[in-house]
């Protein structure tokens, strides 16, 4: 996770990290996973939804796969009173501990995933991902009652709690990620250093 | 027929099963239930026809999301009444309940829909229902505030019974941290005629909510399970508990003194039918001690034994906060309430009130703001009634308010506030004719005061008084009636007691001796709350000490632990005002280390203690030009080459700022910074954490930041524009659907003739998208920001 969360600050391929940053995101590691309380839900389809038959990212993430899961999960809303509280005290910490808190959430879904009882299971495909609208989250929200698990909407798609998400499981198949469709594609800063959104970087540190 | 009063809490009452899952069953489910009161009329009635058969005495109209906020557009009248008339059809004896649940928004200040809007919304559903109606259910519910919102509607417009609800899961809380006995405390105390849990688990998984529900709530308690969590397959939810299982809990639960059964999601008639068994059989006494309780949505806070309410955000001899409350700079208060809060405090006072200032507003924007910074309750402190009613109204929990005194006038308009919101009273024992001087007199007034709540329907248990402390130096003889005051009232009249204690030592020197003197004698007479600031470890230390000598083992350990070291009598005033700077010093001494130096390493503390240092031998301009701002230089240069990342530059950032204000405080007025900037988040965007990157880069420049938060309307912008005059205004935006709000907030402020220079900046912003929406200017991160403002203004 510690390569991610420097990822998402910022640091790059070859970057030296110091033991201050070190030190925060050992804090954050702790306090996030105190404070997280993680959710997660699932619905089983076997057939695709009309949203999804609106973009060929999608039919091409499911393509040969066996059905798929619908899927919205959370690590809750303490962890956004406790960032919006950091930003006060001390905004260094803050900064750390909104991306511990975003990398946790996803390694937590990945972790929860691999324990479903399901045959290979795929990568998660948020909305978003190749250019699929970020609509998508509330149509998938309201599929698997993502309510229940506390999950709402802004009018502006914005999801509450901060760090919660909606994705896709395919079962079965296969595809790996690609920047080929992204929106991104061109200005993509991790691409033009020749890196993907989805690589680790190599970092120099003595603890990693 | 008799009537529901007659009743709810005698005998057992039979609720109905869900409704969703019948529907599903008849195949008619669609995206907006409540529309089939329109549409399909027969099968609603049907699913009624079948749980009245299966012998319940409550039928839940089919209205659980007919609003404004999930339907608009939709005639809700039309929607609600056909629901009510459907609910009525095959009714024989049972009462019909208006069914009310959540909007599907997070209310202000975690979501963006405000309590005012939402009690609109939930008052427009009771003024169609309440007279067709027998009561109101308002069910599922998982925000406490919402739900506080809905019955204030309902009791505001009505007068019929209601019944409240919420969904707590596995963790033992609702999935916005509130526990059963604070749900439980707020509704009992506002005057709910039912309280419970429904949907969330099933009923084996219900069973430590349940019994929680059971010890704290003095009100009927209502259950309503789901069968279970379902799985759900190819959009059909797959349910596995048997209506046997699902009775045998429940009649647990009856005899555990449960007094109204019913289902939620998953069940039908068959398991109304299997509880049904229930029903009519006498609901089992419960014994529930009451205590004074106040609580915040996540904190439930018992008054007993000694709780320090933290007097800090309390302008009375403090002109700091005085002007911060003047120039409406909150964020000097929330800083406050965080020091205290990691202080200990178990709760904090909140006394907005400053001459000129509009504190009913002030009130309600604080108490709102402050829920999402600290987790401790509040005190809601104001001579002003009003201002009491805005800050208990927009409260999140069961706030104290303080204060009510004897006179008669004073306690009929406190009272039914603090009846109305379900607040604790905090009574001072003072009226027209002033303090009296002796412990009888005071006692005699706090009888008055707590006959005179009774007579609002306000029970003891939520009454306390302050029997009030006089200043040693004037008044030395009647120190001693207002400890004898205290005793009385503990003994006589079995309330908690509160002093504000540091009102004894006006004109006395060392006046922390004598305060924390006074503390231990009121605490031995009695005192449970001292009003007191808790970032002083004299008087911390002196709760510990006391408690610890009373024989509690635990107590004995937690002043070990807990003790705040005192090195010397000198350094003892110091040593109190402590913790948050010194939390980021160096191991090195500041004399091996040199300003540059802490400030590029982000070293508060240090970088404090070294600009006092450098002051002394070298003007204010001299440190700052000539030792700050090439550092800042150079912390900038290391960031673009990507020598230190985004963490390292916010220390250092805020190190800088540390060194600023220290330097600022050597001018005589506050006008010493470099420019203004006004800084947004747009509309529709919760996401503040760039805006508040932004906001730190430039205070470490010595830049005056105007901070108008998140979810920011335009015209709060165009105000602040002709307010501050800012040199440049920073909108920050995080998504794609935000950047339309931003683009929206540009175009009005244009149009409404603005000037200043507009920039954007946020994730999804490039310079392309910038020029789009008519944005003066755009740059790529803070960095970049400050240094364009830099270049423009020379």
């Amino acid at each position: 996770m510690r390569v991610e969360i420097l990822k998402y600050l910022g640091y790059q391929q070859n970057a030296t990290v110091d033991a201050q940053t070190e030190s925060l995101i050992d804090r954050a590691l702790l306090e996030v996973e105190k404070l997280s309380e993680f959710k997660y839900v699932h619905a089983f389809y076997d057939y695709p939804q009309d949203f999804m038959l609106k973009h060929q990212a999608y039919m091409d993430y499911l393509k040969g796969s066996d059905g798929y899961l619908l899927c919205a999960t959370t690590i809750g809303i303490a962890v956004d009173r406790r960032l919006k509280r950091l930003q006060m005290e001390d905004m260094a910490y803050a900064v750390v501990f909104d991306a511990t808190a975003g990398v946790y959430v996803e390694h937590l879904a990945d972790e929860y995933e691999k324990k479903l009882p399901y045959n290979s299971l795929g990568f998660r495909f948020c909305p978003g991902y190749a250019g699929t609208p970020l609509e998508d989250n509330e149509k998938i929200a309201a599929l698997v009652k993502a309510n229940k698990i506390g999950i709402s909407f802004l009018d502006s798609g914005l999801m509450l709690p901060m760090k919660s998400m909606t994705g896709i499981v395919r079962i079965g198949g296969e595809s790996r990620k690609s920047c080929k469709d992204c929106v991104a594609f061109s200005a993509c800063a991790y691409r033009k250093r020749g890196e993907t959104c989805y690589s680790q970087p190599q970092l120099l540190t003595p603890n990693l | 027929m008799i009537t529901i009063h007659e009743r709810l809490g005698h005998e057992v009452m039979i609720f109905d099963g869900a409704f969703g899952t019948e529907l599903e069953k008849r195949g008619i489910m669609s995206k907006m239930p409540e529309l089939l009161n329109i549409t399909n009329k027969d099968e609603i009635a049907d699913i009624h026809r079948s749980y009245i058969e299966a012998g319940c005495d409550f039928i839940t109209t089919n209205t659980f999301g007919a609003n404004r906020i999930k339907m608009p557009g939709e005639d809700l009248k039309c929607v609600i009444e056909s629901a009510i008339e459907l609910a009525k059809r095959h009714r024989t004896t049972q009462y019909v309940m208006c069914d009310i649940g959540p909007l599907g928004k997070m209310l202000y200040p975690m979501g963006e829909l405000t309590f005012d809007e939402a009690y609109e919304a939930f008052k427009e559903m009771v003024l169609i229902a309440k007279d067709k109606v027998d009561g109101f259910i308002l069910e599922t519910f998982t925000d406490l505030y919402e739900l506080k919102c809905a019955l204030l509607a309902v009791k505001e417009n009505c007068d019929k019974p209601v019944f409240t609800t919420m969904t707590f899961d596995n963790t033992g809380h609702t999935l916005t941290g509130t526990s059963p006995r604070i749900m439980a405390e707020l509704m009992s105390n506002m005057g709910a005629d039912a309280i419970g849990v429904n949907c969330s688990l099933g009923p084996r998984d219900l069973i430590p909510i349940v019994n929680e529900l059971l010890q704290y709530c003095d009100k009927p308690v209502l259950v309503q399970p789901n069968r279970g969590i379902p799985a759900l397959h190819n959009g059909r939810a797959c349910y596995t508990l048997t209506e046997k299982d699902f009775a045998m809990t429940m009649a647990e639960f009856q005899q555990a003194g449960v007094a109204v059964l019913g289902g939620c999601c998953g069940t039908n008639p068959d398991f109304i039918r299997a509880i049904a068994a229930n029903k009519g059989k006498t609901v089992p006494e419960r014994k529930v001690v009451k205590q004074t309780v106040i609580t915040s949505a996540t904190k439930y806070l018992p008054l007993d034994g000694i709780k320090v309410c933290g007097e800090r955000i309390n302008p009375t001899g403090k002109k700091k906060l005085k002007e911060a409350i003047l120039n409406e700079d909150f964020d000097y208060l929330f800083k406050e309430a965080i020091k205290q809060e990691e202080a200990k405090a178990d709760l904090l006072d909140v006394n907005l009130g400053v001459p000129k200032t509009d504190d009913v507003a002030n009130m309600k924007k604080v108490v709102v703001q402050l829920s999402e910074i600290t987790a401790l309750p509040l005190q809601i402190d104001s001579s002003n009634p009003a201002a009491i009613e805005a800050g208990c109204r927009y409260y999140n929990g069961v706030p104290l308010i303080n204060s009510v005194n004897g006179n008669a006038d004073n306690m009929a308009k406190v009272f039914p506030i603090a009846k109305k919101y379900g607040a604790v009273v905090l009574g001072l024992t003072m009226d027209d004719n002033g303090i009296p001087q002796t412990a009888e007199e005071r006692f005699a007034i706090a009888e008055r005061i707590i006959d005179g709540a009774a007579s609002y329907g306000i029970a003891r248990h939520r009454m306390m008084i302050d029997t009030l402390t006089l200043t040693c130096s004037a008044q030395q003889p009647l120190v001693k009636e207002t400890l004898r005051a205290l005793r009385m009232v503990t003994d006589k009249l079995g309330v908690k007691t509160a002093l504000g204690v540091s009102n004894v030592s006006f004109g006395m020197p060392n006046r922390e001796l004598i305060n924390s003197s006074f503390l231990l004698m009121a605490m031995e007479n009695g005192l449970t709350m001292p009003i007191i600031n808790p970032c002083n470890a004299t008087m911390m230390n002196s709760i510990l000490a006391f408690k610890a000598l009373r024989g509690n083992p635990e107590d004995l350990n937690a002043y070990i632990e807990d003790v705040i070291p005192v090195t010397t009598m000198a350094d003892a005033p110091n040593a109190a005002t402590n913790t948050a700077a010194a939390a980021v010093t160096s191991a090195v001494k500041p004399s091996e280390l040199s300003l540059k130096e802490a400030v590029k390493r982000g070293l508060k503390a240090d970088s404090i203690a070294l600009t006092k240092e450098a002051l002394k031998n070298q003007p204010p301009m001299s440190v700052i030009n000539d030792i700050l701002i090439p550092t800042l230089n150079e912390v900038g240069s290391d960031f673009e080459k990507q020598r230190i990342f985004l963490p390292q530059l916010i220390s250092a950032s805020e190190a800088c700022k540390e060194a600023f204000d220290v330097i600022k405080t050597m001018f005589d007025q506050g006008n010493s910074h470099k420019g203004t900037i006004v800084l947004a988040t747009v509309k529709g965007d919760v996401h503040d954490i760039g805006k508040n990157i932004v906001k730190v880069i430039f205070e470490s420049y010595g830049y005056k930041v105007i901070d108008l938060g998140k979810d920011t309307p335009k015209e709060a912008i165009k105000e602040a524009d002709e307010k501050y005059h800012p040199d440049i205004i920073g909108l920050s935006a995080l998504m794609t659907t935000t950047v339309l709000s931003m683009e929206e907030t540009i175009a009005y402020l244009k149009g409404q003739g603005v000037t200043t220079p507009i920039y954007v900046g946020g994730a999804v912003l490039t310079r392309v998208l910038a020029d789009q929406i008519h944005a003066d200017g755009y740059t790529k991160d803070a960095l970049e920001f400050v240094e364009t403002v830099e270049k423009i203004s020379e």
